[in-house]
């Protein structure tokens, strides 16, 4: 045990020694130091977490650090909860993020503040430790803020630049509107529970009937909390936003770990969610709609980072679809796989823009095959495997996710086909235009170097064969993540497939015709592309809708950005200048005032005075006759 | 002293009564209209004493020694009322060579 | 005796500093005796063992009740280290950002610090009153010596406005005094021991929150504070919203939970909504202040609405949090105000438009701001988020739409203050000539960051000293009907 006390204490303490000794020794650490030395403790937390993972026993173990708040009848520990998910978890953090520091060593050679950049992404790191490692809300709540601010800091990395700023600001903003869901949420389970351990929760939450008022509202805070970090409808807008940070960053942060804490939130919290069917049926539908809407918007991006973006919106649609119809291994492997060829891509874009000397427009690329050719074949894989060709292992994960709905709903299904399409064609389009025909720009494409194709080639590979770690019975396998998971995750073991093997084999050949016939189309299109058609004057409503992006950010702009910057304006302008502070200001002015008119009185005749005060005696003298 | 009291008594009290409130009426009205700050000091003498008479005719026939007791007091404050007055008139008529009162109301404000 | 010392202390500090006036040497002498107060707070804290401890006891005028008693329990107590451990910072604040004649500025401190001392250890309401009173005074100096534009009309404003509330507070003071049995006495036990009857508790209580609403600020009897704020020299400020604001909760627990529970019961939807409302109020004006003195002064009421309507909500979670949030709110209030007057100096004036684009020449200073900034949005593991978690809870206890009011502050706390962050660091470089935050404000700002970070991560520290006073107080209010 204390073996395993110290290892989980190492796993998280390691990347935060590494922001503290990055982040204050920056001017010291000349030239690669940083990096070496931020990517050596992330690797150190992996073979920590490898370590715990090889040796686990199908058990959960807290591990307490110490007592954090303790007041009144509350009792919240520093304390860490070891199981089946987290470790699967944290190996997603430490292996994905030793690679993209890696990655970042080449990328980031040239950057002056090469130091900070490291730091902070060492503090994200830890952060996203203490998210996934958290045994109650509140030291998951602790990572959940601290990957925000880190995000916030990265995405703004390029400081000078007034937009990055403001995307920086954007994404925590609208983090901080989920994390009112997530805060409530905790404030209602701690009300209701006494407690906000995740294990005592969920031995608790048994006792409570299904659709039970009080469990949905929380598991609805919770979802709140979730659609913020993991970017779904309505609080997408700032993901692709986020863009503006460097490339390992979107990479890191943006696609494979923060944006997947929300999913990992509604697994962490099963047993609520299962109660709540009200709650699972928003979840699916509000997938479902991200999915659509992330795939929709990527069709007519010409940033090859944007095109990203809103593919990461898309799939983390799936994945909450997946939730919803409480598929949650599915969803898991999807997290995992989606990891590996999201941020594989994203590095591959990185490595083209890095070789372009940061051009991002891809109708600027093309005839990139030739001078970058390993860039070119992983990104030829990563593309492959989040289109769902067999046997790469996109297939596996997003067919796990397409059967598990078309059993809840067909119609969900039936639209999700229609996105994996989609996507499809945006992911090709972006591919043939980026890597075929010839090159259109007026850099000298260069390939990166080995520190930053080698991730890329590990990457690779997991793209290629993750599938294996979830093989479905049909093909054989024996469903080992689901298994795993199970020991730790209620109602993981449970989810049956009802599906008999012919119309699951169905289901699979008709996606993938549909998956291989878009490609093909999308050859059509762009294959051969060599000039680029100008954009047509009149393009037709819808698509020009969807260029737009659905006119999303408009639509909060008008809504909430400005009335609020009115409000703010007005309430000071009017609310104090004009009521508040006059008001007082008043007062003080109306006793000056009755002074002045008062003082009136003080003739200086000596007569008037005794006049009054005779007056005043005859009053006087008045008053007691008529009063006795 | 006892033939004093009789003495006071041999007059109706109303006879008292109506002279002092003649004689406070005088003083008051003449504090209220007269300029001349001799002239109000002296009124307001005259109100005081009126007052002093009243109360010595009270005090005798309710065989109260309290009233007289009480004249006394307003002899003396009386006096020092007096020497006050006495020297703002003085100092009146050196600065402004007048005996005017109303010239005293540029001390206001 | 040690409780009359920490009172004498920088009281005969001050004597020294106006008779010998030594110039150069003034802001060593008031460290020095802020410190050995702060010393003496520790000590005292080390040596509580969690009960009411009366160190003094004199009769004065028994006749009205009054009576020189000083002592102190958890609440006290906890007032005593916030007062003992700022009032260093804020005479530090004076090596870097002077004003005016230090023997004077330095003596008025001191002054202020042992009325403060005075306030928090008063165990009769008259003697409060009267430290509360005198608080005042050196403060009002200061802003009318050294402060700055329309500097006489805010002062006399501010001066007359939180007088005001004094005289309601000296009115119900007297007036409960009195209805004590002879020999009357004003010592807050035999004031608690009162039953007033509810008709008369519930127009007492406003004589008395009056005072006290007026010198946090809170919504709507604010319209001293933001331009006080803004024109007071910087050690002013502190002062003011870092401590004196502090002594409105403070009289709260003591004056209205002991005196009439049952009035503050029966108004306190009231106050919640009031509080709450100013809170989003002033949340929402920050956003778009032109002047960062002025933002941070908003921040202030925003978070001075929260601590108020936690208080009233009449849970262990409540009570708790706005006490331990006194004294992050305490820290940061110091650490932001002295960013601005480091950033004023450097740029010349405390408005927006000549700031942006600083972090290319101070990193340093942006690193600092920033660290300053997690705990004013109250990221997790800085002080603030314990006190704001804490109030959230007591909230949601007292009635879950208050709660729903209460957290949407840290979206609007996220808004206003990453706003004036990017407009004071971030964006192209301006061509200005600034240096970066050099070893004094080193020295000034990372001691302070460190408490925020260590307190945030070992809150028990803190929570410790009021969790059993509040449990108390909370059983006395059990028994109520």
């Amino acid at each position: 045990m204390v073996k395993l006390d110290l290892l989980a204490i190492l796993v998280p303490a390691l990347p935060l020694l590494g922001a503290l000794f990055i982040g204050f020794g920056r001017r010291k650490l000349k030239g690669n130091s940083a990096g070496m030395l931020g990517t050596a403790l992330v690797l150190g937390a992996f073979i920590c977490s490898l370590i715990l993972f090889l040796g686990r026993d199908g058990q959960t173990h807290i591990v307490h650090v110490f007592d954090w708040i303790k007041v009144g009848t509350m009792d919240i520990p520093f304390a860490f909860q070891i199981d089946a998910l987290s470790l699967w978890m944290m190996l997603i953090v430490t292996g994905i993020g030793s690679l993209i520091h890696l990655y970042s060593i080449g990328y980031m050679h040239d950057d002056p503040r090469v130091a900070t950049f490291f730091a902070q992404l060492n503090l994200f790191t830890f952060s996203m430790l203490l998210l996934v490692m958290g045994a109650n809300f509140l030291i998951t709540f602790i990572g959940w803020e601290g990957v925000g601010l880190c995000s916030y800091l990265l995405i703004g990395f390029w400081y000078t630049t007034p937009e990055f700023n403001y995307a920086g600001r954007k994404a925590f903003v609208m983090n901080r509107i989920g994390d009112v869901g997530m805060v409530l949420a905790m404030t209602l389970m701690f009300y209701t529970f006494g407690t906000l351990n995740y294990v005592d929760i969920m031995d608790q939450a048994g006792s409570f009937a299904p659709s039970n008022p009080l469990i949905i509202t929380a598991t609805l805070l919770l979802f709140l909390g979730a659609t913020g970090k993991s970017a779904q409808l309505p609080l997408l807008t700032w993901l692709p936003d986020a863009m503006a940070g460097p490339t390992p960053v979107s990479a890191l942060i943006h696609a494979a770990t923060m944006v997947t804490a929300g999913i990992f939130l509604v697994v962490r919290s099963s047993v609520l969610f299962e109660l709540a069917p009200y709650t699972q049926d928003v979840i699916l539908w509000i997938g479902v709609a991200t999915a659509l809407f992330g795939a929709t918007v990527g069709l007519f991006q010409n940033d090859i980072k944007k095109v990203l973006a809103y593919s990461t919106v898309s799939q983390l649609g799936y994945m909450f679809a997946a939730l919803g119809v409480g598929a949650y291994s599915a969803g898991m492997f999807h997290v995992t796989t989606h990891a590996f060829f999201k941020a594989l891509l994203f590095l591959a874009a990185g490595s083209v823009i890095h070789a372009l000397g940061g051009e991002q427009d891809i109708r600027k690329m093309g005839g990139l095959k030739k001078t970058t050719k390993t860039t070119y074949i992983t990104f030829l894989i990563a593309t492959l495997a989040i289109a769902g060709i067999p046997p790469l292992s996109g297939f596996f994960s997003k067919d796990g996710i397409l059967a598990s709905t078309f059993q809840d709903s067909p119609f969900a299904y039936g639209i999700l086909v229609f996105a994996a399409m989609l996507t499809a064609f945006y992911m090709f389009r972006v591919l043939f235009l980026t890597f075929f025909g010839s090159y259109r720009g007026t850099a000298h494409p260069h390939e990166s170097p080995k520190v930053m194709t080698v991730p890329l080639m590990v990457l690779a590979v997991l793209s290629a064969i993750g599938g294996a770690l979830n093989i479905p019975h049909i093909f054989g396998g024996h469903e080992w993540l689901k298994v795993d998971l199970g020991t730790a995750v209620e109602g993981v073991l449970g989810e049956h497939m009802a599906l008999s093997a012919s119309t699951e084999w169905m289901l699979m050949a008709l996606s993938t015709a549909l998956v291989l016939l878009t490609i093909w189309y999308t050859w059509t299109l762009f294959g051969k592309k060599t000039t680029l058609d100008g954009e047509p004057a009149d393009m037709p409503f819808l698509k020009r809708l969807i260029a737009k992006r659905w006119m999303l950010d408009e639509l909060y702009a008008v809504l909430f950005e400005k009335p609020f910057g009115w409000l703010s304006r007005n309430l000071f302008g009017i609310g104090e200048t004009k009521v508040a502070v006059p008001l007082t200001v008043g007062s003080g002015k109306a006793a000056h005032g009755v002074a002045e008119w008062l003082r009136k009185m003080q003739t200086g005749n000596t007569s008037f005075y005794l006049f009054g005060m005779m007056l005043g005696v005859v009053v006087f003298l008045l008053i007691t006759l008529f009063t006795a | 002293m006892e033939n004093v009291m009789t003495a006071i008594r041999v007059v109706p009290l109303e006879h008292y009564l109506i002279l002092s409130f003649l004689l406070f009426s005088i003083g008051m009205v003449g504090a209220l209209v007269r300029r001349n700050i001799i002239i109000v000091i002296m009124c307001l003498e005259l109100m005081l004493n009126s007052v002093n008479l009243l109360l010595v005719a009270f005090s005798a026939y309710h065989s109260d020694p309290g009233g007289q007791v009480m004249v006394f007091f307003i002899m003396l404050v009386a006096a020092a009322e007096v020497t006050v007055g006495l020297s703002i008139l003085v100092l009146m008529k050196r600065n402004t060579d007048g005996v005017d009162m109303n010239i005293l109301n540029r001390l206001k404000w | 005796m040690e409780l009359l010392a920490l009172v004498l202390i920088p009281f005969i500090a001050a004597m020294l500093l106006l008779a010998f006036r030594p110039a150069a040497m003034a802001r060593g002498i008031a460290l020095v005796s802020t410190l050995l107060s702060f010393a003496l707070v520790l000590w005292l804290w080390y040596s509580w063992n969690g009960s009411m401890v009366i160190g003094v006891s004199h009769d004065w005028v028994p006749a009205w009740g009054m009576r020189f008693v000083l002592g102190y329990g958890g609440i006290g107590l906890l007032m005593l280290i916030l007062t003992g451990l700022l009032f260093p910072f804020i005479i530090g604040t004076g090596y870097k950002q002077p004003v005016g004649d230090p023997s004077l500025v330095n003596a008025l401190l001191l002054f202020c610090q042992s009325a403060l001392f005075g306030v928090f250890l008063a165990q009769n309401a008259f003697l409060f009153y009267v430290f509360f009173e005198l608080s005042l005074i050196p403060i009002f100096f200061l802003l009318m010596f050294w402060g700055g534009a329309h500097k006489r009309s805010i002062t006399i404003r501010f001066f007359l406005y939180t007088l005001l509330g004094g005289l309601a507070l000296l009115f119900s003071v007297a007036y409960v005094t009195l209805q004590t049995p002879v020999p009357h006495s004003a010592d807050f036990t035999a004031l608690a021991a009162l039953d007033l009857p509810m008709n008369v508790q519930v127009w007492l209580f406003w004589t008395m929150f009056l005072a006290f609403a007026i010198k946090m600020p809170i919504f709507p009897f604010h319209s001293w504070q933001p331009e006080t704020y803004t024109m007071a020299p910087t050690q002013g400020t502190m002062v003011l919203s870092a401590v004196m604001g502090k002594m409105g909760l403070y009289g709260i627990v003591v004056f209205l939970f002991t005196i009439v529970p049952e009035g503050a019961l029966h108004w306190s939807s009231w106050v919640i909504g009031i509080s709450l409302f100013g809170a989003l109020y002033a949340a929402v004006i920050a956003f778009r202040q032109n002047d960062f003195k002025r933002m941070i002064a908003y921040s202030s009421m925003s978070h001075f609405g929260l601590m108020c309507a936690a208080l009233f909500t009449w849970n262990a979670y409540g009570i708790s949090g706005t006490l331990y949030q006194t004294l992050a709110h305490g820290v940061l209030m110091v650490c932001l105000f002295y960013i601005v007057g480091a950033v004023a100096q450097r740029t010349g004036s405390t408005d927006f438009a000549g700031m942006g684009g600083l972090k290319t020449k101070m990193p340093r200073m942006a690193l600092l701001f920033m660290f300053v900034t997690a705990n004013a949005i109250a990221l997790p593991l800085t002080q603030s988020f314990v006190g704001e978690w804490l109030m959230y809870n007591g909230l949601w206890q007292w009635n879950n739409w208050t709660a729903f009011a209460g957290v949407a502050l840290i979206v609007l706390g996220a808004i206003y203050m990453l706003y004036a962050y990017q407009r004071v660091m971030l964006g192209p470089d301006r061509a200005i000539d600034v240096t970066d935050a050099d070893d004094e404000e080193h020295f000034f700002l990372v001691p302070l960051i460190a408490i925020t970070l260590l307190v945030g991560i070992f809150p028990n520290v803190i929570l410790h000293v009021v969790d059993g006073p509040v449990q108390q107080l909370l059983n006395s209010f059990t028994s109520l009907p």
